[in-house]
């Protein structure tokens, strides 16, 4: 794909462009970390949109309002981390279906962000250090939302593959039953799964909001749909049990790298939804395929 | 006994919320009065507050009761006849609604004139002969006005692109459309890259508009029809540092819009008159309860906020209404 762009677009491999490229990738590659973490325990997250609008309006009010920039961070990751907690909550504990817990959890929050924000964007005119959290470039050139997309996805992989906890989500997601009775706390792995989401979904949330200096109630409408496609074209199975953060920014990555080639041959919009959904359904047909012949 | 709990709470919520909506109605109604009710596409954003301020002061003026409701969202068509229903019921004399689909709020509509309620739409116009007026912006000619703007920054020659929000959605697409439609004619020396639109995404238009500069790096100017894709097209100028290099002309004056305009990252922002809108609405209505007869289409005009008039007394009055 990127060989073909490259000849499709003289602009496409030049430097400037494929940074533009990652920080293009940052937002799905952050909350598709969390989203990995949910599918890998056999469920879905479907609140992350309604979850970076509420973060990212709480952020705006809150610097707006003149609270120092890190205690503002800190409190939005914290309500990201409690909304995929309650979520885990309502799915281990109280047994709801992801799907219809997540979907539950979309609206409400989705409405609360309008409800806070009178429906308005709140734009931040005060705090010209706000929009430095993801304008700012590194020694001039690496756009910073790129250094927290490798950053988190490296924290991400070592809690996926070295942290008990991380490597307890692989069990409950192959096989729960078999998981409770070899001991594990499944409820607290789920919690676990669907918290780290939430705080991933902050993350991107401040970000974005960071990013456009002010914190829009109607942002990140259908975002979740993106992080999932990122984590199954990266390997990752909607039944559980597999998945891997190495996969899942691979296929963030092959969505913004056809996003940005179809942009650069001015391919209308409509035509490049069109083409992501062809790559979701043949990338997963691809991995089914793999998965049978490595079984058999 | 817990689930006894519940719903005696739950009841007493509902009651609460009732009490509250018939103390509204006793304070505003008064008998003989005329009544407009205005419903609304959506309550969210400063446009639709605006149209709404319009309509409550024309009712204080022109001596009218005027009620203002939308659903929660855009697509809630089913809420939107439901709310025609009952503004039947409580007995409205006009109905002046902004329909969420042409179609689907043809029935209602036709039913609500059956029981001799005048029908007037406002913004978006409705797939049926009855109403009387339909109170809008004419989105064409505030695309001509961007179009001519963008010319005019350009000296009317090299390369730009125009940045849309919903290409479904005909009252934007006539921006985009009247712009090119203009410049093709008066400024032959431009040139159209592409018309790209965004489906309202801020992140997505961020992404296009940058790779439109990386895709032609000679690019003069850009058109961005609404407030996310003013937003979208200014801030990544100004994260590319292009101020001044690339020309903008942006949609809709709102906080954020009228700050990158007073940062120079854009050169003037087309603007709807919501307030107009809102005001005129109900003018109308009172009018065609005289038996006036009224023009098919009533426009409420658009203006062009630039640097040099933002402080006129004039443009605040537009974009500051709520203040």
């Amino acid at each position: 794909m990127c060989i073909f762009f490259s000849f499709a677009s003289q602009y496409f491999l030049r430097v400037d462009n494929l940074l533009t490229i990652a920080m293009q990738t940052a937002i799905t590659a952050i909350t598709a970390y969390g989203m990995t973490f949910v599918i890998i325990s056999a469920a879905v997250d479907l609140s992350i949109g309604s979850t970076i609008a509420v973060t990212g309006v709480v952020m705006a009010m809150l610097v707006k309002a003149g609270m120092p920039i890190w205690s503002a961070i800190i409190i939005c990751i914290a309500i990201g981390s409690l909304i995929g907690a309650l979520n885990g909550f309502l799915v281990s504990k109280m047994l709801l279906p992801p799907f219809i817990a997540t979907l539950g959890s979309q609206m409400a929050l989705r409405g609360l962000s309008l409800v806070i924000t009178d429906a308005r964007p709140v734009y931040v005119d005060n705090s010209p250090q706000f929009k430095l959290l993801a304008q700012t470039k590194l020694f001039s050139i690496i756009p910073i939302p790129v250094l927290y997309m490798l950053v988190l996805g490296l924290v991400a992989a070592f809690i996926l593959r070295k942290v008990v906890i991380g490597r307890n989500i692989f069990a409950v997601g192959s096989n729960e039953e078999a998981a409770r009775l070899s001991g594990i706390n499944t409820v607290k792995v789920r919690i676990f799964a669907y918290l780290f989401s939430g705080c991933m979904a902050a993350i991107a949330g401040i970000l974005l909001a960071s990013r456009v200096n002010s914190g829009q109630p109607t942002i990140g409408v259908g975002y979740e749909a993106n992080a999932i496609a990122a984590a199954v074209i990266g390997g990752a199975s909607m039944r559980g049990g597999h998945g891997s953060i190495s996969g899942t920014i691979l296929g963030a990555f092959i969505m913004g790298v056809l996003m940005n080639g179809l942009n650069l041959m001015n391919v209308s919009q409509n035509w490049q939804v069109f083409a992501t959904g062809l790559v979701v359904i043949f990338a997963v047909y691809i991995d089914k395929i793999r998965r049978a012949n490595s079984e058999s | 006994m817990k689930k006894m709990t519940i719903t005696i709470a739950l009841l007493m919520a509902v009651q609460v919320l009732f009490a509250a909506g018939t103390a509204e109605q006793k304070s505003a109604a008064a008998p003989d009065q005329l009544y407009v009710a205005m419903i609304m596409k959506s309550y969210s954003g400063d446009f639709w507050k605006t149209v709404e301020l319009g309509a409550k002061t024309a009712g204080t003026d022109l001596g009218v009761r005027v009620t203002v409701e939308a659903p929660d969202t855009e697509t809630n068509i089913e809420q939107q006849i439901k709310m025609v229903e009952t503004a039947v019921i409580k007995g409205a004399n006009i109905l002046a609604i902004s329909v969420l689909d042409t179609k689907g709020l043809v029935p209602a509509i036709e039913q609500a004139a059956a029981k001799g309620v005048k029908i007037i739409t406002f913004n978006s116009m409705i797939d049926s002969p009855l109403p009387l007026t339909h109170v809008a912006t004419d989105n064409w000619a505030a695309g001509v006005l961007a179009g001519k703007a963008l010319g005019e920054l350009l000296g009317g020659k090299g390369k730009y692109a125009v940045l849309g929000a919903v290409e479904g959605v005909k009252n934007n697409r006539d921006r985009s459309d009247g712009a090119v439609d203009y410049i093709k004619k008066n400024f032959p020396g431009m040139q159209l890259v592409t018309i790209q639109y965004t489906d309202n995404d801020l992140n997505k238009g961020l992404a296009i508009t940058s790779d439109l500069i990386t895709a032609n790096p000679d690019i003069a100017g850009f058109f961005s029809n609404n407030e996310t894709t003013t937003i979208s097209v200014a801030t990544v100028l100004e994260e590319k540092k292009l101020i001044g290099k690339i020309k903008h002309v942006g949609f809709d004056a709102t906080n954020q819009t009228v700050g990158f305009l007073t940062s120079k990252v854009t050169n003037a922002i087309v603007t709807q008159v919501p307030f107009n809108m809102g005001y005129m609405t109900v003018q109308r209505a009172v009018e065609a309860t005289k038996g006036e007869s009224l023009d098919k289409i009533t426009d409420t005009g658009v203006a062009l906020v630039t640097l040099e008039n933002l402080n006129s007394e004039k443009v605040q009055k537009i974009i500051n209404p709520l203040k």
